[in-house]
């Protein structure tokens, strides 16, 4: 179920960028969605695109960006958009955060939510590292070598999870795989999803619905 | 905004709590590297893995970049029974992966000096640097005893000469009382031994023991370029696991990323081809690549970087 303004995935994945460092896949992941968002929904954007790539690519040593420093300051540039910038997950084997339980559990229906919804962005999430495995890259996989990709579209019905990789140009260059896989069986995404070093996190922009137009 | 708890129970929360900690505040790349538990406080180490590509003329090699312990989470037992804990800030912490980096990378280049001493010493350029050092252990053959300031005179940048009588002290190859300059028995030992050529030796004695205080303390820029150029072509051919084919102008890529200045092409070309009269690196068809023996060395010293 994709958004309506869309047919086809591969109309979606035009406007991505791949990564241009092996080290930068949640920021690249990031500035795709947020972008496509703001554009297919025609969103008034003051800040404008290059200062949100030096947001998020404003470099620590080797790539790093953590989550709370990004989000953050991605909010301060989102400043009166009604967008904002949103994370959850979901861990049995962690431990619960107080009092908000239910709040931080998230599911495959959430994310189909969060996909086909207009008023959200396409949702990003991290995998573990034996994702590269599947990729036919044994030397990446290693289990707490997160990856991030974002999830394009997801059909419980038939099975099958459509999603982008920023990482594919490094892929393509070194794998022994042929055919570079697009598609995923929902399971065995979810056993990708549960093992990330924060299992099941996915994040993706929001529109507060609440504006004047609905009334 | 993801919250986490404030507090843990025991260790084995705590060692699951710690990867989201570093996730949320380090990024991505940080893993749990080390445990250090005593009971009342356990510490836990974060270090840093990040993929990398390492690219030659021929291949695109996957591997991936390691630096353990670079910070530590640090939980308490606290009046309630339970443990609170701290961290550093995402600045302290970019501040000690910075240092970390550097440290590995001074280790690496202290270990190629250790595996190549005897080739790198061969080189003209180098062999000059280490001149005033030479002229005075090499005046001890002809004499017991140096006039410290006819020591001095003999150069003009008297500071600097002044920087290597005191460094030669300091390595126990002269002594110096009031005015005069003896040679202590380590260096007549070097001067008297019949095996090998005296100077490469005492070189290679000096590189091997006080690389770090030849950098900084003697400035040594004959030496400089050759050692970070072998290491430009080591270190990713360690991270690669073999030994890389590479053309000029990728190797001063690699250079790049290691260094963080761009060496002069023409210049580097020149270098290479000086390290690779002496076998530290090899030209074959235009293009660079190097020694079997010295990579299975380089990559021993990195394992064990990464693993400690």
């Amino acid at each position: 179920m994709l958004k309506s303004k869309y047919e086809s995935v591969e109309q979606i994945i035009r406007s991505f960028k791949y990564q241009y460092s092996v080290d930068t896949c949640l920021q690249t992941c990031i500035e795709n969605i947020l972008l496509e968002f703001l554009e297919r929904e025609k969103i008034p954007f003051k800040t404008n695109k290059k200062e949100i790539h030096r947001t998020l690519f404003k470099k620590g040593p080797y790539g790093q960006i953590a989550l709370r420093e990004y989000s953050s300051k991605l909010t301060d540039l989102l400043k009166g958009t009604q967008v904002r910038s949103i994370e959850r997950y979901h861990s049995p084997s962690l431990i619960q955060a107080p009092g908000s339980i239910i709040d931080n559990s998230f599911h495959l229906e959430g994310l189909g939510r969060v996909c086909s919804d207009r008023n959200c962005s396409f949702p990003y999430v991290t995998v573990s590292g034996r994702w590269f495995d599947m990729m036919g890259l044994s030397s990446w996989s290693d289990p707490v070598n997160n990856h991030t990709v974002i999830i394009l579209d997801l059909n419980l019905d038939e099975d099958r999870i459509e999603f982008f990789d920023p990482a594919e140009i490094f892929i393509k260059r070194s794998s022994k795989v042929d055919v570079i896989p697009k598609i995923i069986n929902p399971d065995r995404f979810v056993s990708f999803w549960d093992e990330a070093k924060l299992p099941r996190l996915t994040g993706w922009f929001e529109r507060k619905s609440d504006t004047l137009d609905r009334w | 905004m993801i919250t986490l708890p404030r507090s843990v129970s025991n260790a084995e929360e705590a060692i699951r709590l710690a990867p989201a900690i570093g996730f949320m505040e380090y990024g991505q790349g940080s893993y749990l590297s080390n445990i250090d538990d005593t009971g009342d406080e356990i510490k836990l180490f974060l270090g840093i893995k990040y993929p990398l590509l390492i690219e030659d003329e021929e291949r695109s090699i996957p591997s991936m970049r390691i630096i353990p312990d670079v910070t530590s989470i640090n939980f308490k037992r606290n009046d309630t029974g339970r443990f609170g804990y701290d961290f550093d800030q995402y600045s302290v912490f970019k501040e000690k992966l910075i240092q970390k980096d550097y440290l590995f990378l001074q280790t690496l280049e202290r270990e190629l000096i250790r595996n190549t001493y005897e080739s790198l010493s061969k080189i003209p350029s180098v062999a000059n640097t280490l001149t005033p050092l030479m002229e005075i252990s090499n005046s001890f053959r002809f004499q017991e005893k140096l006039d410290k300031n006819k020591v001095l005179k003999s150069r003009k940048n008297q500071r600097q000469m002044h920087n290597y009588i005191r460094f030669m002290v300091r390595n126990d190859l002269i002594s110096v009382s009031e005015n005069d300059i003896h040679p202590t028995g380590k260096l007549l030992g070097f001067i008297d031994s019949k095996d090998g050529n005296f100077s490469i030796r005492l070189m290679g004695d000096l590189l091997m023991r006080n690389y770090s205080e030849l950098m900084t303390f003697l400035h040594l820029s004959g030496l400089k370029p050759y050692l970070t150029i072998a290491n430009s072509y080591y270190t990713p051919s360690s991270e690669a696991g073999s030994l890389l084919r590479v053309g000029i102008e990728r190797l001063r890529d690699y250079y790049k990323r290691l260094y963080r200045t761009s060496p002069i092409l023409m210049k580097l070309r020149n270098q290479v081809s000086m390290l690779s009269e002496v076998e530290v690196l090899r030209i074959e068809n235009r293009s660079i690549t190097g020694i079997e023996e010295i990579l299975s060395r380089q990559m021993g010293v990195l394992e064990t970087m990464q693993s400690s």
